[in-house]
């Protein structure tokens, strides 16, 4: 009992690495994704076309692949080791959160433009009918929608991410993953160490849901009231 | 800049390729991967099926257990589970084989674990498939079926699966690209698939971006190629439903 | 109801058809069925004769679909028995298997297969539970589906196809299993009303023909037109049975005068 208890505290040290790198990938990967799903709509044609063409390729390899090319590869290239960059990508942590996020983007943009593309005709007409700018009725009109429509799949998503960063330990990053498998190679256990990653994982899994759908209803009823408020 | 780097790499590849013979050990990988993608893809079908079959039987606590198997697999990271079941898995097998009496010295390929826990993993994801393209069968499809006379399994195959199937099409073409992407996951294990191979390739070799680059390329390929036969399976049950 | 007009035929002089076999159809002996605590049938008797019409109606929730529904195995039910055609009908698939052979069920919705052509949905059955040849199925589809008037639709999908359409593709569909007796719970209920009329027609063009029939509809024209018996059901049980003239014209119960009243204005 009281070496499940310790293998838990050394496990338990990778906590802050796994929430950080999985909260900074979904922000920056949110922020990328909104500006990729926005050039898609702004500039429908080809260019649009050649986007959604990059970003069904990033969905199609899979991230472990992505985390060894940016790892292992990018220090060779002589322009990233003599730039700034190489601060970035020396550090296995950033090059985790970097294509963490590169991933996140490709997918998310993907929920954005579907749900844009949802949004019903009629109440972006009603809206312009109304005299509203274009930023108004994206606003009033499209956006609401859009969060009622992408939601669902982005909670998904965003679970898909979470359960991602326990990749990065593949890159010699020491998250939950990291540590639980550090023991494991140490002591041969293999039950142990990672049931304890488990249900480490289970109870972030959970608060995320809980957070995103307590989110999900402001937002579902915020979205009226902006519109009332219109 | 990145060119003038690749094409010296290129061709520096190409000697080596018909020197050093990693062209026949990525030809091996792709067949190990799209074997474990094949057999994974088809197990996982046939689990999600099983499961909501199960959970729609009406045991007492079934619905239960379908959920917590989907909600504990959907909510651990698939690597965790692809180690923890592998190697349980891989000793259940060998203790098994260990009773079988002039067994004990056989081992048993490692590939029959990693196979049955790929499909365990994505089993959890076409079980919510499935359960979900199920409830959307009216019960009237059920009882025309049992009042024609129909046994609960031509039922199930002549009837149900049938417009199932239709329903869950474009998932189901996401599940095939999710179940080749899932065997980049086995490398981990040592399972000498595309990844392990490429990256073992771009460490002895010191040209990184070659064998990184023929495995994106390798993925891509087989994500184009799903995307294209999912649209077409598609699009040719979409004309069947429109009818003539 | 103008209904009545459409429907010229007398029940008393096909009824006669069928006089001599005596064992009945379908015999309803005490059956009950509860869901959880509610009793849904309280005690019906109730016997069918072979070339007998029969109409059951009453309010919403009385229990009549459930009732046709026993017949079918559709619904379990916890106490009493029925016998179709002198087999006990219980929870064995053989004894449902070979019931359900001679019965044939229409339903409200339809329940055609969307994947199946309508060629299709009327052979499907016919090669995998009579395992008949493929042409030979197709035949006998071909003949059917003349019969209710849609030849022509054979290699449609019933989506293409309207609500009535639909309908009579679906009672085509049963019959070419050759059922002795057919069952129809509500067959017109979710139809527009310019459809109801062609599903009726084929209905009676059934009963002419001498086919054993039982159906739930609140379309009181047909019943008076078509049915021997009519059956009322209120609460689970059946309250009045009666030929269409004694019922409609001099209904004994006051429930069930009350329902006419609100049916038949």
């Amino acid at each position: 009992m009281s070496l499940l208890l310790d293998y838990a505290r050394e496990i338990l040290q990778g906590l802050g690495t796994t929430l950080s790198l999985f909260v900074i990938s979904l922000a920056i990967g949110f922020v990328l994704a909104s500006a990729v799903a926005a050039f898609q709509i702004r500039f429908p044609g080809i260019m649009a076309r050649s986007v959604w063409s990059l970003m069904f390729c990033i969905r199609g390899v899979p991230l472990l692949l992505i985390l060894y090319v940016v790892y292992y590869g990018f220090p060779l290239l002589s322009f990233i080791r003599e730039s700034f960059l190489w601060s970035l990508f020396a550090s296995p942590y950033w090059c985790a959160i970097i294509c963490l996020a590169f991933v996140e983007m490709a997918f998310t943009s993907e929920i954005i433009r579907g749900a844009y593309n949802q949004t019903p005709k009629e109440q972006v007409e009603a809206a312009k009918s109304l005299g509203l700018s274009g930023f108004q009725t994206f606003r009033v009109a499209i956006l609401p929608a859009m969060l009622r429509n992408g939601f669902p799949p982005y909670t998904t998503e965003v679970i898909l991410l979470c359960k991602s960063t326990a990749l990065a330990f593949t890159i010699t990053v020491m998250d939950i993953m990291g540590y639980a498998n550090e023991i494991r190679a140490r002591t041969l256990d293999i039950y142990h160490p990672l049931l304890i990653a488990g249900g480490i994982y289970i109870c972030i899994v959970v608060f995320t849901r809980l957070i995103l759908s307590t989110l999900f209803n402001l937002v579902a009823v915020g979205g009226t009231e902006a519109e009332d408020r219109a | 800049m990145i060119t003038s780097s690749l094409v010296p790499k290129m061709v520096n590849f190409l000697i080596d390729y018909l020197t050093s013979g990693w062209g026949l050990q990525f030809l091996s990988a792709i067949g190990t991967s799209l074997m474990v993608a094949a057999l994974g893809f088809i197990s996982c079908i046939v689990i999600g099926i099983l499961c909501t079959l199960f959970a729609r039987s009406g045991f007492r606590g079934s619905v239960a257990l379908v959920n917590l198997y989907t909600y504990v697999f959907r909510s651990l990271p698939d690597i965790l589970l692809l180690i923890l079941i592998f190697y349980t898995l891989d000793g259940a097998i060998q203790a098994l084989l260990n009773l079988v009496p002039g067994m004990s010295d056989m081992r048993l390929s490692a590939y029959v674990p990693a196979v049955m826990s790929t499909s365990i993993v994505l089993g959890a994801y076409a079980t919510e498939l499935f359960r979900a393209g199920w409830a959307d069968i009216p019960l009237g499809q059920h009882e025309a079926g049992r009042s024609l006379g129909f046994s609960p399994f031509q039922t199930l195959v002549l009837i149900i699966l049938p417009q199932v199937y239709r329903k869950i099409i474009p998932h189901l073409g996401s599940l095939c690209l999710i179940s080749m992407k899932e065997t980049a996951l086995l490398s981990i294990i040592g399972i000498p698939d595309i990844v392990r191979t490429a990256s073992l390739g771009a460490r002895s070799t010191g040209s990184p971006f070659v064998f990184y680059g023929i495995a994106i390329a390798i993925f891509v390929t087989f994500a184009i190629l799903c995307s294209r036969i999912f649209a077409h399976l598609e699009r040719s049950a979409r004309q069947n439903r429109a009818g003539a | 109801m103008t209904a009545t007009a459409c429907f010229p035929m007398s029940h008393k002089e096909t009824g006669s058809m069928n006089e001599t076999s005596h064992a009945p159809a379908i015999e309803i002996t005490g059956m009950s069925k509860w869901f959880g605590s509610f009793q849904v049938l309280d005690k019906i008797d109730f016997a069918v004769n072979p070339g007998e019409r029969i109409v059951v109606c009453g309010p919403s929730g009385s229990g009549k679909s459930t009732m046709i529904r026993c017949i079918n195995g559709l619904e379990t039910f916890q106490d009493g028995r029925i016998t179709v055609h002198g087999q006990e009908l219980t929870q064995k698939t053989r004894a449902l298997d070979s019931v359900r052979k001679s019965v044939g069920m229409v339903f409200q919705q339809f329940n055609l297969f969307p994947h199946l052509t309508v060629l299709e949905n009327c052979t499907l059955a016919q090669r995998w539970v009579h395992k008949v040849p493929r042409t030979v199925a197709e035949g006998i589809a071909m003949e059917q589906l003349k019969k209710v008037r849609i030849p022509e639709q054979a290699h449609k999908y019933p989506r293409r196809l309207s609500g009535g359409q639909q309908q009579r593709v679906a009672i085509a569909r049963s019959l070419c299993l050759r059922p002795r007796v057919m069952l129809f719970d509500e067959p017109t209920s979710s139809l527009d009303p310019e459809m109801v009329r062609e599903v009726l027609e084929t209905m009676a063009d059934l009963a002419r023909e001498g086919m054993t029939i039982i159906c739930v509809t609140h379309e009181m024209g047909f019943a008076r037109s078509i049915a021997d018996r009519i059956v009322f059901m209120d609460q689970g049980r059946i309250i009045e049975e009666a030929p269409p003239a004694e019922f409609f014209d001099t209904p004994r119960q006051a429930r069930t005068q009350k329902f006419l009243e609100q049916v038949v204005r």
